[in-house]
């Protein structure tokens, strides 16, 4: 049975501050979330590329993608770079510099290969390890209970809207 | 004769969901319990899982925290009441992509994964929207698709173009594009085996949460459902309601009409 206890606060002490709503951690979470959301979905859709490039339809899916990886990139960036960042959140916004600096070259690396041959298959192993580093870079700056999570639950089976609590 | 048992497995709930989320337009303030399932069929030297839960490790405290959703177990615990273990699983077939049906496929290291081709394709159309069209993302998590990855990279994937007859002996499953997800299906477990068979059994994913989706005040007595059929979607559709409610009225041909044989697991 899942109690209070279960709360990552209260697991995990280290990330208390993260918890005790300082403004200028709120104003840093809302302000990074878009860069946040952007690197949480580029690294879902070169994982879904992956998938299709093992049944042989990536460069199919990557046609249909509505806009380029690359485009995606550089507004991540671009909103990153736009943050204004408290002393306390530095060590936060490094990770996601770093996520978007390794997503840069994922994506060229994907792209190139897509639109050249659509061969992932040789090098299937060292973009998984890339894209599981990213992902845990992203669960490592997971901030839920401000809006930092690579997946929404809002609107979701998880969402009984009426008893959601306050934080 | 039946080839297969099935069992519907409850492993979380949330106790106060919102009526709107289960039938579609109840606007008020009622709520009541979803619970959170999945389904196992044993049989015919198989042991099928039809979904898989979710990942507790990941958000399991931030899901109780907020949203109420409690009594997680782990698929060792679930199981265990069926005399399984998840290594015994050989068999996975997703629904569809949201993270609670397919959030804990790490679970299962011996099992082999059927998904919708669709399904995946169009999240990677949906997550490359921009920002103020993410509502399309609600409830799928990309550490999910990276474990799909995985299972691809070790041959333990298989992607299906399309409705497919005998997944495994006597097991079909049935499409249902631009649904509840882009590309949701429902499994039709044929018992007898027979391909017009009239011992058929319906699983219906997050398509039917309950039968009133399917009938106006359902009456469950002496193991049938009593009702005037009266389609009426579940609350959350990616694809259209109009999409749901020709689905069910699929999974309902399929069994005759006998609305016992729908068994709505979410």
């Amino acid at each position: 049975m899942l109690t209070r206890n279960d709360s990552l606060a209260v697991r995990f002490p280290r990330l208390s501050n993260r918890f005790d709503r300082r403004d200028e951690w709120l104003s840093y979470t809302k302000s990074i979330q878009p860069s946040y959301d952007a690197i949480a979905r580029l690294v879902g859709q070169v994982g879904g590329l992956m998938i299709a490039g093992a049944s042989g339809t990536a460069f199919e899916v990557y046609l249909q993608i509505p806009r380029s990886l690359r485009d995606q990139l550089a507004e991540a960036k671009s909103s990153l770079s736009g943050v204004v960042v408290p002393a306390i959140a530095m060590d936060h916004y490094r990770h996601l510099l770093r996520a978007v600096s390794e997503l840069g070259d994922l994506v060229k690396d994907m792209d190139r290969r897509i639109m050249n041959s659509g061969h992932l298959a040789a090098t299937q192993d060292d973009i998984l390890k890339r894209l599981q580093h990213l992902v845990s870079l992203l669960k490592c700056t997971a901030d839920p209970w401000h809006g930092l999570q690579h997946v929404s639950f809002n609107g979701a089976c998880a969402c009984g809207c009426e008893i959601q609590k306050g934080y | 004769m039946n080839t297969y048992s099935i069992s519907v497995l409850e492993y979380a709930y949330v106790e106060k969901y919102p009526e709107g989320g289960i039938v579609a337009g109840r606007f008020g303030a009622e709520t009541r319990k979803l619970p959170y399932c999945y389904a196992l069929i044993q049989g015919h030297g198989h042991n099928i899982l039809v979904d898989v839960g979710y990942n507790h490790k990941d958000y399991g405290g931030y899901l109780g925290d907020k949203f109420g959703v409690i009594n997680w177990h782990s698929p060792r615990e679930v199981l265990e009441e069926r005399g399984i273990t998840p290594e015994d699983v050989d068999r996975v077939i997703i629904t569809h992509a949201h993270f609670d049906h397919m959030g804990n496929t790490d679970a299962f290291p011996n099992a082999k994964f059927y998904i919708q081709d669709r399904e995946l394709s169009q999240w990677i159309w949906a997550m490359a929207q921009p920002e103020h069209m993410q509502w399309m993302m609600v409830g799928t998590d990309p550490a999910d698709i990276l474990r799909v990855v995985d299972l691809a990279r070790q041959g333990r994937l298989v992607s299906l173009a399309g409705s497919t007859e005998n997944v495994l002996p006597g097991i079909d499953v049935h499409t249902a594009y631009d649904t509840h997800t882009y590309g949701s299906m429902w499994v039709n477990v044929r018992n007898d085996l027979r391909p017009a068979s009239d011992n058929n059994w319906v699983l219906a994913g997050d398509l039917v949460y309950v039968y009133e989706n399917l009938v106006k005040n359902p009456v469950v007595a002496n193991g049938e459902v009593e009702g005037t059929l009266n389609l009426t979607p579940v609350g959350l559709a990616m694809g259209t309601m109009t999409n749901l409610v020709t689905a069910s009225d699929a999974m309902l041909k399929a069994v005759n009409y006998q609305v016992k044989r729908i068994v709505p697991v979410h």
